[in-house]
């Protein structure tokens, strides 16, 4: 392996350097790119430019490596000539895949560690930099390997491109969608699924080297990585032919219904959609001509309301996650959370460090730290100041002007460097506060902020002087997802409650909102109740109709099997999932099993007659039935890309199709005819023919 | 080189078939190299005589029968048995940006029975210095670069799919000579395919034939040259029609002259010759590659311009 390590480290060196260097202006051109955007100047190693660098760089790099290793090399006689030695296929694969990651590796990581070092060093952004910052660049190198390994195997499985060879780079592209979102707020799990990925690509790389292209002949591990990757293309390919035809398919677009307040205190119910425009009714359902809500700036006829939580109390074990939107590993707000205060003062801008629990301020022309904010008060340049007592609850990722630590509520003065305590409410904690704005245009400010506490929300002034104070009246374990609004007499405040962030999104659907009318006092004057809005007619869509039918009923049992074991086990969490399926989820959990399971029956009758149409034993048969009825329509495709098909031909004495690799016909038991002799054969076993002698 | 009576086998080939697709490449060919033999493996192109040397070292898979070399299965080859096969592809493929010298170094890491020697007078003998570069050499070096590669662990089994395709006579010569070294050894074979039927003439004891996929031939040279028969019967007048005989290869008319090729020539024919009433009939001999050429080219009779028009 030493030897064709060497000979794969010395062929594709410079190509490696290529990629660098390439990669490496790409990098960095994104990291240094001025953007129109603040919040995604001052992200650094988060800006997308630099992310969508190094997402498809990385990509790039290994598929072009993996490929430029493979394929140059796959003319049929240079092939040979460098499998023909004394060594095992398996380890030609492990010298070339060694060799090619270490060269994918010079090729990504010194370019962005150049990144790391050109972002750390002070002076060149006004923004902090914190080590979580380099997770989505590290993430991203982690899936350009899945692609490297990708290349080898789209390089050496045997088969037309656009069959099983293609489908292993779109495995690749399937995870890199994993990899990609900004809804997994672990680092670890999309790496871990990018390394998991690259393993099984490996490993039917591997597969597709021992043999000449055949399943059977492969050792059973290569034989599951191969399935393995061509089930995800399929199942990849598939998601993208969805969303392609759902572009294309968009007809009657529904933009929304949603509750509104108008400033004399009615609640409406605002309906829109492309064709009709909006339609406004009260809640009885008549429709309201007022042609303040159908013209431009209607907005301001409407009352602005601001949330202030998102749950309260903390049942769930949540407290550190309110906030979902600002927990992703790849966005910028979990680590580093623009201060709104920063925007008084142009020269400076302000940041919260959720990790670190403190504010740190830098100068934006000189790019220099200001120093940092903490519960001990304002420490110039790199000391360090102490954390804030308890997390912040981050709503849509910034920090307001006011905002709250454990039981205690601050006002932001960045310019004074300090925060000023303005309330404190010991042995409870604030679920939220923000500043009030009074209509739905959100430059009209009150100087008013609001504070949700367990069991009431407090109004107060800049300097945190009580202006209301406003009971709850619902069940907060469910509605705690509060927002506020102040009629224009500032005399009359408006809670809406709705349904609690930790509360499945589906069930949140089916549940209903309210609004509660109170004065200064908490007297409460008036409680509405809003319905769920309902799904417009026809909603329900033929793509989501049809990705229910094709759902895999392994996935879906094996889902509800994982969160059996785990309630066994002693999970809450999957204990609860597990009660939610088999409780108000079970019509849905019901409708979905059924299609699901009825589509995957059809599929695999139809796998056992296709099968044994083609000459396949029975054992095989049931066996690709199986996998069919476990994986639904993927499964079937995965079985006609990755099965070795039989090649049939006319039978000579019955005329029907036989499979050219039996000895006899399956239809008439005739064996293969024997060549036709012409009496041109020589052979010398044969009896010599007698010399003839001519006269010449 | 002759058999050695009783020797093992080296490469036995039992009733392969491959298809590619649904186009069948070679048709139930069995077929026996002996150990000591230079065999020569004949056909016009396409007629899968690559595919068999890749079937039976193992880089296809058969559709149906089987493939041994050593008695090892072609379809499980293991290591060792290919450290004992030499194999020259008709590419004369080198690592371009590799040296002579880091060739034969890279080469020499996977072959146990590595001989310098031969490595070093093989090169010599097509001129090849260490520090050339790969990709810098002309087509006959390249392929004497390929044989030293080839030569040097003293393989048992020569296996070589056309070696001298596209190279000039001198190089060709130079292939040869290096190629008959490694049979000084009575116990090791050479099994090559070729177009070059004088290069075949000049090595082989043994030729197999493939034609359309089948095998139509295998046997001595020698058996080969004798069993294809080339007359000349002349006529007063002109030719009769040629009746159809078994084993006529191919038959040209002039306007007194009738020339037949024929193979496995019985006295039932000769007698059939005879009843076409010639003055006389003249043997003539063939070479290895008239003889090839009439055999695996189109057979029936020839068109002849006479007299200013086209007869048959």
């Amino acid at each position: 392996m030493k030897a064709m390590l060497w000979k794969e480290l010395q062929e594709n060196f410079k190509w490696a350097v290529l990629a660098m260097i390439g990669l490496g202006l790409a990098e960095f051109y994104g990291l240094t790119e001025r953007s129109n955007y603040y919040d995604d100047e001052s992200a650094t190693l988060y800006k997308s430019s630099f992310l969508m660098s190094t997402s498809f760089g990385c990509a790039a790099v290994g598929l072009i490596l993996g490929l430029i290793q493979i394929l140059p090399e796959q003319r049929r006689d240079q092939w040979a000539a460098l499998l023909h030695r004394p060594v095992t296929r398996a380890t030609i694969f492990r010298g070339k895949a060694f060799a090619g990651i270490l060269l994918y590796l010079v090729a990504t990581v010194p370019p962005f560690l150049t990144c790391i070092w050109y972002t750390t060093t002070p002076g060149h952004f006004s923004s902090p930099f914190v080590p979580q910052m380099v997770y989505p660049g590290v993430a991203d190198i982690c899936a350009g390997a899945m692609y490297y390994f990708a290349a080898l195997f789209v390089g050496l499985r045997r088969g037309a491109w656009y069959g099983t060879r293609a489908f292993g780079f779109l495995a690749a592209v399937v995870v890199s969608f994993f990899v990609d979102s900004e809804y997994y707020s672990l680092f670890r799990v999309p790496v871990e699924a990018a390394v998991l990925m690259a393993l099984v690509l490996f490993t039917a790389g591997w597969g597709a080297i021992l043999t000449n292209g055949t399943l059977r002949d492969q050792p059973w591990l290569g034989r599951f990585a191969l399935v393995t990757v061509i089930f995800y293309g399929v199942c990849g390919l598939g998601a993208i032919t969805i969303i392609v035809i759902s572009m294309f398919s968009i007809q009657n677009y529904y933009y929304g219904t949603q509750y509104q307040v108008d400033v004399d205190g009615r609640p409406l119910k605002f309906i829109s959609s492309k064709n009709a425009g909006t339609t406004v009714m009260d809640l009885s359902g008549n429709i309201i001509h007022d042609k303040r809500f159908t013209t431009g700036g209607s907005y301001n006829y409407l009352l602005c309301f601001n949330q202030v939580s998102t749950y309260i109390g903390d049942p769930h074990q949540l407290k550190d996650e309110r906030n979902g939107f600002s927990r992703g590993y790849r966005t910028n707000q979990t680590y580093v959370i623009i201060a709104d205060g920063s925007y008084d003062n142009e020269a400076e801008r302000w940041y919260y460090l959720p990790q670190e629990r403190q504010f740190v301020g830098y100068y934006y022309k000189t790019n220099q730290r200001i120093g940092a904010i903490g519960q001990n008060g304002f420490r110039p340049g790199y000391e360090p100041a102490a954390p804030f007592a308890g997390y912040v609850p981050s709503i849509y990722g910034q920090i307001q002007s006011i905002v709250e630590f454990g039981s205690t509520v601050y006002h932001n003065d960045f310019d004074q460097r300090k925060l000023t305590p303005i309330l404190s409410e010991p042995g409870t904690d604030v679920f939220g506060a923000t500043p009030l704005r009074s209509y739905q245009d959100q430059t009209l400010s009150l100087n008013w902020g609001a504070v949700a506490l367990l069991d009431k929300m407090l109004i107060i002034d800049k300097i945190g002087s009580i202006i209301a104070t406003l009971p709850y009246h619902q069940n907060m374990d469910r509605w705690g997802n509060l927002s506020v609004a102040v009629k224009p007499g500032k005399d009359h405040f408006f809670i809406q409650y709705e349904p609690s962030q930790w509360i499945d999104y589906k069930e949140q659907r089916t549940m209903p909102s309210y609004y509660e009318e109170m004065d200064a006092k908490g007297t409460l004057l008036n409680t509405y109740t809003l319905p769920p809005i309902e799904e417009p007619s026809g909603s329900r869509s033929w793509q989501e109709y049809i990705a229910e039918c094709l759902l895999p009923p392994a996935f879906l049992f094996g889902d509800i099997g994982y969160e059996k074991v785990g309630a066994l086990c002693g999970s809450e969490r999957l204990a609860k999932e597990l009660d939610q399926t088999f409780g108000d989820g079970w019509g849905y959990f019901k409708d979905i099993s059924i299609r699901s399971s009825v589509t995957s029956f059809l599929l695999a009758l139809l796998t056992i007659a296709w099968t044994r149409r083609m000459h396949f034993s029975w054992k095989r048969a049931w066996a690709w039935a199986a996998f069919v009825l476990a994986f639904n329509l993927a499964g079937l495709i995965t079985f006609r890309l990755v099965s070795d098909w039989p090649v049939r031909v006319k039978c000579p004495q019955c005329s029907r199709k036989r499979p050219v690799e039996e000895n006899l016909c399956p239809h008439c038991g005739a064996s293969w005819p024997t060549p036709v002799s012409h009496g041109t054969e020589i052979f010398d076993l044969r009896e010599a023919a007698p010399e003839a002698k001519f006269a010449g | 080189m002759s058999d050695q009576p009783g020797a093992s086998p080296v490469i036995e080939i039992d009733h392969l078939t491959k298809f590619y697709g649904t186009r069948e490449i070679v048709t139930d060919m069995s077929l026996t190299v002996p150990r000591g033999s230079i065999y020569g493996f004949l056909g016009r192109n396409g007629m899968g005589k690559t595919t068999t040397i890749r079937i039976f070292l193992g880089f296809e898979d058969p559709t149906r029968g089987s493939a041994r070399v050593f008695g090892l299965d072609s379809r499980s080859f293991p290591p060792e048995a290919r450290a004992r096969i030499g194999y020259l592809p008709e590419g004369h493929h080198v690592y371009g940006w590799m040296t002579v010298k880091e060739c034969g170094q890279f080469q020499a890491s996977h072959f146990p029975a590595w001989n310098q020697d031969i490595f070093e007078t093989v090169l010599t003998h097509f001129r090849l210095t260490p520090k050339m570069k790969a990709g810098h050499l002309s087509r006959g070096q390249r392929a004497g670069l390929c044989l030293a590669l080839t030569l040097a662990p003293e393989p048992e089994l020569l296996v070589l799919d056309d070696p001298a395709l596209g190279l000039d006579p001198v190089a060709r010569r130079s292939l040869l000579q290096s190629m008959l070294y490694v049979t000084r050894k009575a116990d090791r074979t050479i099994f090559f395919s070729s177009h070059l039927l004088s290069d075949v003439e000049r090595v082989a004891d043994r030729i197999a034939v493939l034609d359309g996929g089948v095998l139509q031939a295998d046997c001595t040279v020698e058996t080969f040259r004798q069993q294809i028969r080339h007359f000349v019967l002349k006529f007063r007048e002109a030719p009769p029609p040629v009746p159809d005989f078994p084993g006529l290869l191919e038959s040209f008319r002039t306007d007194r002259e009738l020339a037949l090729t024929l193979v496995n020539l019985t006295p039932e024919i000769k007698n059939r010759l005879d009843a076409l009433g010639p003055v006389s009939i003249e043997p003539v001999d063939l070479t290895l590659e008239d003889a090839f050429i009439s055999y695996v080219g189109e057979r029936g009779e020839k068109t002849f311009f006479m007299n200013g028009k086209e007869t048959k």
